[in-house]
């Protein structure tokens, strides 16, 4: 795990600009919540730490090395997506392996690690399986596994609970939440749901057009908002917030 | 008029369809059947059941000898394992071999520019995929090109296969982009990348094999269509060995009507015993993956 | 091939053009951000079919073009419009190139039309054994113009079965009913091809149509005639015109079936029968770069005009 910073970073497309003058750090260890609505920078700043995007201008860091210019393969960080994105091709075992056996490491010791990590997530003995067998939230939570099998400087979640049903989503916030902690993730989790980032993260960061808003623990967020935005946006009343898609 | 509509539409409609099956299928149906007859001459074939025709045309029977003495190709020995041979014509062997040397230059061209242009955005992305999947040219212009262009190797197995690759990529392109576009490629090739996979490798191990079935379904399509490819071998073919279509053409256009219908039966058979074979691949393929 | 189109903008500015080339030349030899490692892929991946399409496409085209205009026979030499003129002036080609756009013209109407219902069919209504249907009225786009032309003569040849049938009937003789070798033969050897290649691009449309308004309006009481005449209709005139334009190129691609049955002389034939009497590569040369150019123009100009949607 590491310290990620990003220090007033700018990414431009043409004549829209995704993220003006983004800084924050997410300590060893942290889950720092990024919220905001849709178009707000927010998939774009996770973008920007894993490597698909290239700042304009600024710079990235894993604890004091700059990875501004490095290639995504290159940076170990772990990443969970909304819809999962398992190797069709390949068994249970062999996508939470993979990063792994990128790494070079034998066949016996990945197995064994894949095991280990699926146990931990509650879906031991489904090494074998195919994923497209497994049900929404057990694919999941394979993605999870398979992210975190690498050992990342920092797990990277894009809107992951996202088109999961309710009861289920708040058990695996939970769950997921309680996992992070334990294993010390260094994590940056984007979302446009509050209440998921309220649960989840040691810290929140309000996105607005391409800009941070607040930064700080969700309790001073929600006690101390900075502007009309925020305030708006943190309040748990959803038709207040028409713009945000739910 | 309202009654009308709703009444006689739709059995009319599907009559049309059935019709048209009937146009499309009937005459190869009859083909088959008319390939076991001695000859056609009333309003059905007759003399069943006759193999001398199928003899004849895969060059087993003795009739046939005097026919290739007089310049037609001799049999070719294959083996087909534990020790035994099969003669086929050799133009039979010669097209497997051309159409599948097509094909492989397709998937080579064909898989890579299909994810180009579904995955990634760029200027000119909608003319790439334009070229790509339309026809530059048909067979017999490509031909008087080639000819021209390289009058030493046109007429050559290799000008064969490169005139094929040509003619067939667009089918390959649109199989395998369709499969693409059904795919989160975006994702799929993310999450490798961020696992430590470059590029490369994520494309060959993860993009490349979840994307199989239409791969393989692509590379059946070319298959078939370079195997029965006419136009542009009849205007590069010069010497040695023909190409299937143009052996089809020959009998269709000289043998009895029988034996004709036996040489057409061979090619129906081709097409349908390498689209078996190659969806058998696919699906042991799909099975052993993960062992 | 892609790169240059990808990367540079599109200003008339001839030297922001060259900066624009240059710096992709740049990031191609030397990535530094994650968008020039992308165009790096971008350009590795289309390059192997680029390569294809220049040396097996588009380099033995030039030279056609080139031999069209020479004024020697083997060789390009000087510059020559006499292989043009000849195509022009004389009314021999003018018919033939008249027998190419009727018979793909007619061919291609009448194919369309049937594949609108036989499409329509396919996907709207639930037949039994559907898959079967739609593997025989696909398993036909595999058979090249050679053996289609024979399908013709097995129905309507002088052995053929219609021919039987029909002359049994009204007594006459088979030779007087048969018409597989005749231009009425020929037409429907087209058709034989081109429906099931029409059908195919039209069931891809079909998929894509927008059941609901179609539900919405069968019941507000339209019939199902006037359902399809003013909600399916629009929705799939796009895929109609793309039809019609990759329907005509086929037609007017067709080669062996012509060679089997030899009534008619279109413009692909004739251009073997040119290379066939003497090499007369100049004047062959010469209807191959109309051709080319009329199928381009033809295909372009139709795909920028109409909205016609192309693929399957």
């Amino acid at each position: 795990m590491a310290r990620v910073t990003l220090d007033s970073v700018r990414k431009e497309y043409g004549d829209t600009t995704a993220m003006d003058g983004v800084s924050f750090t997410v300590d060893d260890g942290e889950v720092v919540g990024v919220l905001g609505p849709s178009g707000c920078g927010k998939t774009t700043t996770l973008r920007s730490i894993a490597g698909f995007e290239t700042p304009t201008a600024g710079a990235v860091r894993f604890d004091d090395a700059d990875v501004t210019n490095v290639p995504p393969e290159n940076r170990n960080v772990g990443l969970v997506f909304q819809e999962y994105a398992l190797f069709d091709n390949m068994t249970v075992a062999e996508n939470v392996a993979f990063g792994l056996k990128m790494r070079g490491v034998e066949k016996a010791t990945r197995r064994e690690r894949a095991a280990d990590l699926l146990e931990m997530l509650g879906i031991g003995g489904f090494e074998d399986r195919d994923p497209t067998t497994l049900s929404g939230g057990q694919q999941q939570r394979v993605g999870l596994a398979r992210a975190l099998a690498i050992e990342p400087s920092i797990l990277l979640l894009d809107e992951p609970m996202t088109g999961l049903d309710a009861k289920l989503k708040t058990r695996l916030q939970t769950e997921v939440g309680d996992l992070l902690a334990e294993l010390d993730v260094t994590g940056l989790y984007v979302t446009h749901d509050q209440e998921e980032a309220m649960v989840m993260c040691d810290r929140v960061a309000v996105m607005n057009d391409g800009r941070v808003e607040q930064i700080g623990t969700p309790r001073e967020i929600y006690e101390n908002p900075v502007s009309d935005f925020v305030a708006e946006f943190v309040s748990l009343d959803p038709p207040a917030l028409p713009f945000v898609e739910w | 008029m309202v009654a009308v509509s709703r009444r006689v539409g739709r059995p009319v409609v599907t009559a049309l369809l059935l019709a048209t099956v009937a146009f499309l299928i009937g005459p190869i149906v009859l083909t088959v059947i008319a390939s076991f007859a001695s000859s056609w001459t009333g309003v059905l074939p007759s003399g069943f059941v006759t193999l001398q025709n199928w003899r004849e045309v895969l060059g087993l029977a003795e009739t046939f000898g005097s026919q290739r003495s007089m310049g037609w190709d001799p049999l070719v020995t294959l083996p087909i394992g534990g020790g035994t041979t099969v003669m086929v014509p050799a133009e039979l062997a010669f097209s497997v071999g051309l159409a599948l040397g097509g094909v492989l230059i397709n998937l080579v061209v064909g898989v890579p520019i299909a994810y180009a242009v579904s995955r990634y955005d760029f200027r000119g992305r909608e003319w790439v995929n334009a070229v790509s999947i339309l026809p530059l040219v048909p067979g017999v212009i490509l031909g008087v090109a080639f000819l021209r262009a390289y009058p030493e190797l046109s007429g050559t197995s290799v000008g064969l296969i490169v005139g094929y690759s040509l003619l067939k990529a667009p089918f390959m392109v649109m199989a395998v982009q369709s499969e693409f576009e059904s795919m989160p490629l975006r994702r799929l090739e993310e999450s490798a990348r961020s696992l430590g996979a470059s590029w490369p490798r994520t494309f060959l191990t993860v993009i490349v094999p979840n994307a199989s079935s239409g791969i393989i379904s692509g590379l059946i399509i070319c298959w078939a269509l370079a195997a029965a490819e006419f136009n542009f071998s009849y205007i590069v073919w010069a010497k040695g060995t023909q190409p299937l279509a143009l052996f089809l053409q020959r009998h269709i256009s000289n043998s009895s009507f029988t034996k004709a219908a036996a040489a057409v039966s061979m090619f129906f058979c081709i097409i349908a015993a390498v689209t078996l074979l190659l969806q058998q691949l696919g699906r042991r393929g799909f099975e052993t993956r993960g062992h | 091939m892609t790169d240059g189109h990808a990367s540079t903008d599109a200003p008339s500015a001839g030297r922001r053009l060259g900066a624009g080339v240059a710096d992709v030349l740049g990031a191609l030899y030397d990535p530094v951000t994650e968008r020039d490692r992308e165009y790096r892929r971008i350009a590795a991946l289309c390059a192997p079919f680029a390569v294809l399409v220049l040396l097996a496409g588009l380099y033995p085209l030039a030279e056609v073009v080139r031999i069209s205009v020479s004024t020697a026979q083997y060789r390009s030499l000087g510059v020559s419009f006499e292989a043009y003129a000849t195509l022009f002036g004389d009314p021999y080609y003018r018919s033939v190139a008249f027998n190419s756009l009727w018979l793909a013209a007619g061919t291609t109407a009448v194919s369309v039309a049937l594949a609108v219902p036989i499409a329509h069919a396919l996907e709207k209504y639930d037949l039994p054994g559907e898959d079967l249907l739609v593997t025989l009225v696909s398993f036909p786009i595999s058979l090249p113009g050679i053996v289609a032309a024979f399908m013709i003569l097995v129905l309507f040849g002088n052995n053929g079965l219609v021919t039987a049938v029909v002359a049994a009937i009204t007594g006459g003789r088979p030779l007087d009913v048969a018409f597989a070798v005749s231009v009425p033969g020929l037409f429907v050897a087209f058709v034989y091809s081109m429906v099931p290649r029409a059908t195919l691009i039209l069931r891809g449309t079909y998929a894509e149509v927008d059941e609901a308004a179609e539900e919405a309006a069968q019941s507000l009481g339209a019939t199902p005639f006037e359902t399809f005449r003013h909600v399916t209709l629009p929705q799939i005139r796009p895929g109609i015109t793309g039809a019609i334009i990759l329907t005509f190129r086929t037609a007017l691609a067709i080669f062996g079936t012509l060679i089997v049955i030899q009534t008619l002389v279109v413009w692909t034939l004739q251009i073997s029968r040119e290379l066939g009497n003497g090499w007369n590569i100049q004047v062959a040369g010469a209807m191959a770069t109309v051709y080319f150019l009329f199928t381009f123009l033809f295909t372009v100009l139709g795909l920028r005009y109409t909205s016609a949607e192309v693929g399957l």
